[in-house]
C-alpha cells in the first residue's frame, strides 16, 4: 500500500465528515473531499512530513471550501440534509438515553433539524468557523490556523455566526 | 444593570471561555437572575445541538474515488504537456505589448517636450511676439505711468 493510499485510508472519513458539515449535502462533500486530496497532491512538494497530514489536508479542505464558495457568488447553501437512517427513532448520534420518552426524542431532532438548517443559511466564512469552533470543539488559534486568518477574525466571525444562529432559531434574548 | 453588562458573556461562559474571575461572576448573577439563566441555557442548547449534529458515514465508494483520483492526479503530473504551436508566441506577447507600449509613450512625452506647446492668445504660433514695454504700455490703466 502506498503513502497515499495510507493517507486516505487514514483520513478519508475525517476529511468527508468536515467536508458534510460544510457543504451540507453528500454529493458536495464528496466533490470537496476528492478536490482537497488533489489539491494535497499536487502541492505534496510543499508539504512537510515532520507534521501532521490530516492537519495540512484539512487546512487544503476549509480552503478549497471557502474559495470555491467565492467563486460560486454568495449562493446560500441547502440546511443539512437528513443523514442516513436518521428519520428512526434514535438513530444518530448521540444515543438517546434508555429513559427517553418518544415526545423527547421528536422534539430533540426537530431541534437538531433546526440548527442544521440555520447553519445552512450562515455565510461560507461563519460557517466554517462556527463548524471549527463550535462543533468539532476547537480553539480560536487552531481554527485561525486553519483558515489562515488572524485569531481576531475568528472570533469576531464566530461571535456574529453565533447570534445569527440565535436569530434564525427564534431564541435571541 | 448587570444584566447589560454581561449580555455578551453567557456564550463564552457556556464554552468555557471566561477567565476565572468572569465565569465567577457570570456564575453568581445567572443564578439569581432568571432573564440571564434563561439565556445561558438557550446557548447551551444550540452548543449541544451543534455537537451532537450527525454526520453519515463516508460513502462506500469514496476512498475507491479518492485513489483513483489521486493516480490521475499522478498520472497527470507524469505526463509532459504537448507544446502547442502559439506557445512562444504566447510567452513572448506580453512582453512585446509592454515595450510597444512604452515606445509609444516614450514618443507621445518626447513630442510635447520638443513640439511647438501651446499657442498664446494674440493670434496663434505664427503671430509676433509681443515685447514686455509693448505688453506693459497696451495693458496699462489710463493716468498711471508705466
Amino acid at each position: 500500500m502506498s503513502d497515499i493510499d495510507k493517507f486516505i485510508e487514514q483520513y478519508g472519513a475525517q476529511a468527508y465528515a468536515a467536508a458534510y458539515r460544510l457543504t451540507g449535502n453528500e454529493a458536495d462533500a464528496w466533490d470537496l473531499v476528492q478536490e482537497a486530496f488533489v489539491r494535497a497532491l499536487e502541492k505534496a512538494e510543499l508539504y512537510n512530513p515532520a507534521f501532521d497530514f490530516g492537519g495540512w489536508l484539512y487546512r487544503i479542505l476549509f480552503r478549497v471550501y471557502l474559495n470555491r464558495r467565492r467563486a460560486h457568488g454568495r449562493r446560500r447553501e441547502v440546511p443539512l440534509e437528513p443523514a442516513v437512517g436518521e428519520d428512526q427513532p434514535g438513530a444518530g448520534e448521540p444515543a438517546s438515553a434508555p429513559e427517553e420518552s418518544p415526545a423527547a426524542i421528536a422534539e430533540r431532532n426537530e431541534t437538531r433539524d433546526s440548527i442544521s438548517g440555520a447553519l445552512g443559511r450562515l455565510s461560507e466564512e461563519h460557517r466554517a468557523c462556527l463548524v471549527l469552533v463550535d462543533v468539532e470543539g476547537r480553539s480560536y488559534d487552531e481554527a485561525a490556523e486553519i483558515l489562515d486568518w488572524p485569531v481576531g477574525s475568528v472570533s469576531g466571525r464566530v461571535f456574529r455566526a453565533r447570534r445569527l444562529m440565535r436569530e434564525m432559531l427564534g431564541t435571541q434574548g | 444593570m448587570i444584566c447589560s453588562l454581561i449580555r455578551n458573556l453567557p456564550d463564552l461562559y457556556v464554552t468555557g471561555r471566561l477567565a476565572a474571575f468572569e465565569a465567577r461572576w457570570v456564575k453568581s448573577h445567572i443564578t439569581s437572575c432568571a432573564k440571564c439563566a434563561a439565556e445561558a441555557a438557550a446557548w447551551r442548547s444550540l452548543f449541544e445541538g451543534l455537537r451532537s449534529m450527525p454526520v453519515p458515514p463516508a460513502p462506500a465508494g469514496l476512498k475507491a474515488a479518492l485513489k483513483a483520483a489521486a493516480a490521475a492526479a499522478a498520472l497527470k503530473e507524469e505526463t509532459p504537456e504537448p507544446e502547442s504551436d502559439g506557445g512562444s508566441l504566447r510567452d513572448t506577447a506580453p512582453s512585446l505589448a509592454f515595450a510597444f507600449g512604452f515606445a509609444v509613450l516614450f514618443v507621445s512625452v518626447s513630442a510635447s517636450m520638443f513640439g511647438p506647446g501651446v499657442s498664446n492668445q494674440s493670434g496663434g504660433a505664427d503671430a509676433p511676439a509681443i515685447g514686455v514695454s509693448q505688453f506693459i504700455s497696451s495693458n496699462s490703466v489710463s493716468g498711471v505711468k508705466p
